[in-house]
């Protein structure tokens, strides 16, 4: 099994973020002792073949947006980022105290080159990642070995908080000979709890008392809280309509809404006319701008009841004045909803 | 003599987002939102307490690439014609809610917001809000902290040094250069802290950087006093802890005082709810409905059922949630002092944005708290990180933990499924970033512009909010777009300058594209 990206297959799962099922699943390839599996795992030999495109993480099903405006924002998509810049190395970073994430790339040549050293066939060996555990200097680290799956590039490995690990991908041939293609950068995960560290000058009469009272026992959730709230409700209103389509005003208090169907109705009254351009209007004693040809519109959100429109046009020599006074009344019914006898799912 | 110590820290950030190759541009309105509805409330608070003669200390961090886009003249065009169209906008709903009393007194509101906000904005600051911060520190009331250059998540994109030393020496060049003097502090992007970025700040002289809460508690050795002082890093760098009882308060979305039924309800929008001929000049041209900022109702409830929003009722409850937040933050000071002997300092950070763009009434909020907490009780003060030192400047050395302030306190937030294929490309080009300075360094011209728009386009790839907003699963295209974006012209200019055949006139494009940091040093690669 090869680690370049000789072909495309579908990106493996490597993302624990489902902790009931990630954990387990995960954890057991870590934990797997390599001899065992040797003889089952099927190597394949599939001859190098160009690499695609690496493919976009998947969008959220929840996220939808109006086309048209993804068009309008997305129009000239780039070129895509290089697959390979030529590398052999692997390169780890720190995602909690429970996870490091380890993503590398490894050239063909470079494989092939040590795969010579282990006899050059293919079926003999596994593509592993061996991560060492530094944490005791001087020490000899103690490592464990995680086989790695088809066309992987990158891997969450499960960790534990407080300690120190490297990582080489390398090549392990059935009877335990290992050669390294890479080596990476050591990382310390983070404490998960107070240190056990306690300095003599600043000694505290009750530690733990301290970090409840400073909140410890909440780690990691107060902060976020209403962020992912607003953010969810900010998704919300972007895909518009679910969450903010609808007007209900005070004269409609009620709506029904079990089945996920909605429907909703306002009222606006428009009131246009026209004078000389010269002329003064008031509507209900307010000033109304005139265009210049003399025209005007009014536009007014029209709740149940009845309204007198008192508008008024005096002459620009303030010698004539006219008055037209529309009477609007609104009245609306709401009669109970109609559910179909028989297409009631 | 007070009991204890209160610090408020308000973080101002929003991502680099300026598209002149657009005429208009939908996520450019976040700037505009975040000005009338947060930057500009919070300068007339400020300036309200002034005229009063309230004393007043409050910390708020600006982010390089928010005081960029706010001195960026092509956005301070943008914002006025965006808040000319809402001030006609308004003025077209007093008329239209004639008849409704319920919504006619918020139309009213607005009117009046969106006039007093341009009267600021134009007249009094000259387009530069920038200034308006600096005069609220130069009267020593304000203490503006900076931010990593673009916000990149730092221990995310620490693979070389070059990195870290340039977003966050790039940070304070542009701070010294638009407030007149270098920072004392540092918001870290999302709180992100790895044992040893402090080095980088004291390399630039900041004396001290906020952390989330367990930064602090599972230091080592252990912190004799939890998240209520501060302790000192090996490098002598302070960092102070968030304390969690006073953000849940507001933070929380369900203790939080954000959601009270008398506040204004975000997601009832006009933008979305009124007919389509008449709110279409307001919202995006091609007919998508967005957000406008009039909204006429309140929280209510749980129901969809929304009643009006009644100003009147929001201000006697942003009153009350006030008082109350003052007296737990007594009790709690009164507590801690007697448990501790010594005074607590509580540090208290948001985002600024909380106050006023998501929460409309967040800013009479915290006029009402800082007018009571000078004039009602005596048992804490207000004060401002680095005041802290003047009390007490023997504290405990020790090194902070790991640590974010994002889900779950680490960095997965930034480091998951949906984001993680990121890292190795910005990786990539920040190394080639330093092949690049340490081969062509000393080299002015074209060649010297070449490595400053390198720089530049780096730093813009590096944001973390391009991977947050990949998480949060929200305009993903957007982000998506954005870091490819500025990684490929990175690539392209690395590999022209390698190649030794520079495209000026893509150059010169790019230069008047991605403006931001017009000084930065490459050489710091």
């Amino acid at each position: 099994m090869a680690l370049s990206p000789r072909k495309k297959t579908k990106e493996v799962s490597k993302e624990p973020l489902k902790k009931a099922q990630g954990n387990t699943s995960v954890r057991k390839t870590a934990a797997k002792p390599v001899a065992s599996t040797l003889k089952r795992v099927p190597v394949k030999r599939s001859a190098p073949v160009l690499a695609k495109k690496q493919s976009l993480p998947p969008v959220p099903e929840a996220w939808v947006m109006p086309p048209q405006a993804e068009a309008r924002t997305y129009q000239e998509m780039p070129r895509e980022l290089p697959d390979n810049y030529g590398d052999n190395q692997i390169y780890l970073l720190v995602r909690d105290p429970y996870w490091i994430y380890a993503y590398w790339e490894i050239q063909e040549s470079h494989q092939r080159h040590h795969l010579e050293k282990l006899g050059g066939s293919w079926e003999s060996v596994v593509s592993v990642l061996r991560v060492y555990d530094v944490t005791e200097e001087g020490k000899t680290p103690s490592f464990s070995d995680i086989v790695l799956q088809d066309m992987v590039r990158c891997w969450y490995i499960n960790t534990q908080p407080n300690r120190s690990y490297f990582v080489e991908i390398g090549l392990l041939h059935r009877d335990g000979r290992f050669v390294c293609l890479a080596r990476s950068n050591h990382v310390t995960t983070p404490r998960s709890g107070m240190s056990e560290i306690i300095d003599d000058q600043w000694m505290s009469i009750d530690f733990d008392k301290m970090y409840a009272l400073s909140g410890g026992f909440q780690v990691g959730k107060s902060s976020a809280e209403l962020r992912k709230l607003m953010e969810e409700r900010f998704k919300n209103a972007i895909t518009s309509g679910s969450g903010a389509g609808a007007v209900s005003s005070l004269s409609s208090p009620i709506r029904i809404k079990q089945r996920g169907f909605h429907f909703w109705l306002e009222c606006e009254l428009i009131i246009y006319g026209g004078t000389e351009p010269n002329a003064k209007v008031t509507m209900q004693g307010r000033p109304v701008q005139l265009r210049p040809d003399g025209t005007f519109t009014l536009r007014y959100g029209l709740p149940d009841g009845k309204f007198i429109f008192d508008c008024h046009a005096v002459s620009s020599d303030g010698v004539e004045e006219r008055v037209i006074t529309p009477i609007v009344s609104r009245n609306t019914e709401r009669p109970a909803p109609v559910i179909k006898a028989g297409k009631h799912p | 003599m007070e009991k204890g110590f209160l610090s408020i820290v308000l973080h101002a950030h929003l991502p680099f987002i300026r598209h002149p190759e657009h005429e208009y541009f939908l996520e450019e309105a976040w700037l505009y939102e975040a000005i009338t509805e947060t930057y500009i409330p919070l300068i007339h608070m400020f300036e309200g307490l002034e005229r009063d003669c309230v004393p007043w200390r409050l910390t708020m961090s600006l982010t390089p690439s928010l005081m960029s886009m706010l001195q960026d003249e092509l956005l301070q065009d943008r914002y006025l014609r965006h808040l000319d169209k809402m001030i006609e906008l308004s003025n077209k709903e007093i008329d239209r809610t004639r008849f409704q009393p319920e919504f006619h007194e918020t139309a009213l509101h607005y009117y009046w917001e969106f006039t007093r906000a341009k009267d600021t904005f134009l007249n009094r600051y000259y387009r530069d809000l920038t200034q308006a911060f600096r005069k609220f520190q130069d009267h020593g009331h304000l203490e503006i902290i900076t931010c990593a250059a673009t916000h990149g998540f730092l221990p995310l994109i620490s693979r070389n040094e070059g990195t870290v030393r340039g977003q966050i020496k790039t940070a304070t060049e542009l701070y010294e250069k638009v407030l007149g003097r270098r920072p004392i502090g540092i918001w870290l992007p999302e709180c992100g802290y790895y044992p040893g970025v402090d080095k980088y700040l004291k390399e630039q002289g900041i004396r001290y950087f906020l952390t989330d809460t367990h930064g602090i508690l599972h230091a080592s050795p252990r912190p004799k006093y939890g998240v209520f002082a501060p302790i000192f890093c090996p490098s002598g760098v302070a960092a102070f802890g968030r304390d969690v009882e006073s953000s849940k308060q507001v933070w929380s979305s369900i203790e939080g005082y954000p959601g009270d039924p008398d506040y204004r309800e975000f997601y009832r929008d006009i933008g979305f709810e009124l007919d389509f001929d008449y709110i279409r000049p307001y919202i995006s041209p091609d007919g998508l409905r967005v957000n406008t900022g009039i909204k006429y109702h309140r929280i209510t409830g749980s129901t969809d059922a929304k009643q009006p929003y009644v100003r009147g009722w929001a201000m006697q409850k942003a009153a009350n949630h006030a008082a109350n937040f003052m007296f737990n933050r007594e009790k709690q000071a009164e507590y801690l002092y007697d448990f501790m002997g010594r005074k607590p300092l509580i540090v208290a950070p948001y985002d600024a944005e909380l106050y006023g763009h998501w929460w409309y009434e967040g800013p009479e909020f915290l006029n009402f708290f800082i007018r009571k907490t000078a004039f009602d009780q005596k048992t804490f003060r207000l004060i401002a990180p680095s005041d802290y030192f003047k009390e007490y400047p023997v504290n405990q050395v020790s090194t902070p933990c790991f640590s974010s302030w994002g889900w779950k306190g680490y960095s997965e937030t930034w480091l998951s499924g949906a984001n993680d294929w990121i890292y190795r490309h910005l990786h990539k080009a920040s190394l080639r970033m330093s092949e690049m300075a340490q081969k062509f360094r000393g080299q002015n011209g074209a060649v010297g512009r070449a490595l400053k728009q390198a720089a530049r386009e780096l730093f813009l790839a590096q944001s973390s909010d391009w991977a947050f907003i990949m998480h949060t699963g929200t305009v993903v295209p957007y982000a998506v777009k954005r870091t490819k974006e500025h990684l490929l012209n990175f690539t392209r200019i690395y590999e022209e300058l390698m190649n030794n055949r520079l495209d000026e006139g893509w150059l010169k494009e790019l230069e008047r594209k991605d403006n931001i940091f017009p000084d930065v040093d490459h050489d710091v690669f």
